[in-house]
């Protein structure tokens, strides 16, 4: 009985062996496969100009050469710098509604957005400067090209209209970067990171609902209006 | 609750000391009151300070009838918190004061007050506000440390009550001992 168990024994690890050293062999297989074709060589006709997948190579092997460390330092720093240039132009349209905004209610959201992203960008600097990224992060925020035109998009509209701009742009940029947080928190590997998306998620619904309420209301109210008309 | 060697002290008159119901609610009413306002008060000046806003929390609060819409209604949302805020806040000092007498050591009350401010912000982290208000349940996310230390300032404030119940107490004995006099003074006047 004994010299049965122990023959099945030796056959459960023999087929233990075999399924381990299997699977070792494709994941060697596997990493051995992105070298090859980092280093293909290149095409005659793409000699001269670098195809898209040579750059991404390129690129593949670059972060190989960075440090895990550094790699999430630096993505850490770059996720970071995002959310504050977007609390930074949150809170400057949001003034702007402040002053231009034609219905209290208008008014009322653009306090709250300011409010909360002034609160949720101290956050983001504290952080920042505990990961040791506060200037990376403070250098790196900088207004982009779509920014500054919908600010003067904004700048340019009044009343009514500006309200329906603002609270459009609103809606559609919290729920641009919902979607980019929600990706972004899959990426991290930073736990304060992690903690504030986590955070600030549910924020920027609210936001984002806020908006859409706002710019119903607007509607039914220009409907009734017209129906009075 | 530790109850001080007086409580069950036999008075001159041969009648037991006794803490009356009305001294006790009134005595609910106020310790619960300061409590909600230490509570509230904090809560504000920090979330000032935080950048979020002085009305924030009351806001978030009126959030329970409101909803997300408690943000941009003005003023209304903001009544309906405080009132929520205080109504919440003087029940439970009423519900808390019942358990206290005049004999009752400050110490212990305050270390009761307190488990019964820790007891409320499990209930409202984990039950109440992720259900019933999810508005306030994401503003609360941003400041975990001050609302559990606004809980506890709000322990605080219960912890007061016995000092309460003793004040009521006296003034209403007062108050009999002056009628008791005034009653034997006008049966001597008859008299004579």
């Amino acid at each position: 009985m004994h010299i049965l168990q122990n023959r099945l024994g030796k056959i459960e690890l023999f087929i233990a062996a075999v399924v381990v050293s299997l699977l070792a062999g494709c994941g060697t297989s596997q990493k051995q496969a992105q070298p090859t074709t980092a280093t293909v060589a290149p095409a005659p006709e793409t000699a001269a100009a670098p195809s898209a997948q040579q750059i991404r190579a390129k690129a593949s092997a670059m972060r190989a050469q960075i440090s895990p460390e550094v790699s999430t330092k630096l993505n850490t720093a770059m996720v970071l710098a995002q959310i504050h240039q977007t609390n930074l132009t949150e809170v400057e349209l949001a003034k702007m509604a402040r002053k231009k905004g034609s219905i209290n209610g208008v008014r009322a959201y653009a306090d709250q957005l300011i409010q909360d992203h002034t609160n949720l960008d101290q956050t983001v600097v504290a952080i920042a400067q505990k990961s040791g990224n506060l200037k990376a992060v403070r250098r790196s925020a900088h207004e982009t090209a779509d920014e500054k035109t919908v600010e003067r998009k904004l700048k340019s509209a009044n009343g009514a209209r500006f309200d329906k701009l603002f609270l459009q742009q609103a809606s559609s940029d919290h729920e641009r970067l919902i979607r980019k947080l929600q990706q972004d928190r899959e990426d991290a590997s930073n736990d304060d990171l992690e903690a504030l998306i986590d955070k600030m998620i549910p924020i920027l619904e609210q936001h984002k609902e806020l908006a859409e309420i706002l710019m119903n209301k607007e509607q039914a109210s220009g409907q009734a209006d017209q129906t009075h008309g | 609750m530790g109850e001080q060697p007086d409580r069950t002290r036999v008075e001159a008159s041969g009648s037991v000391r006794r803490t009356s119901p009305g001294a006790k609610f009134a005595a609910g009413i106020v310790a619960g009151m300061i409590g909600g306002i230490l509570m509230i008060g904090f809560m504000m000046g920090y979330a000032q300070v935080m950048g979020a806003g002085m009305m924030t929390p009351l806001k978030a609060l009126g959030a329970f009838v409101y909803g997300v819409e408690a943000f941009v209604v003005g003023s209304d949302a903001i009544l309906v918190g405080a009132l929520l805020q205080l109504g919440f806040s003087i029940v439970l000092g009423i519900l808390f004061a019942l358990f206290i007498s005049r004999g009752t050591s400050t110490l212990a009350a305050l270390c009761a007050g307190v488990v019964v401010g820790i007891v409320v912000w499990v209930a409202m982290d984990l039950y109440v506000l992720p259900y019933q208000n999810p508005t306030m349940a994401a503003r609360v996310a941003l400041m975990p440390l001050a609302y559990f230390g606004a809980h506890l300032l709000y322990g605080l404030g219960l912890g007061m009550t016995p000092a309460f119940v003793r004040t009521f107490s006296k003034e209403r004995r007062l108050d009999k001992e002056s009628h008791d006099h005034r009653s034997a003074h006008a049966a001597q006047t008859q008299s004579i």
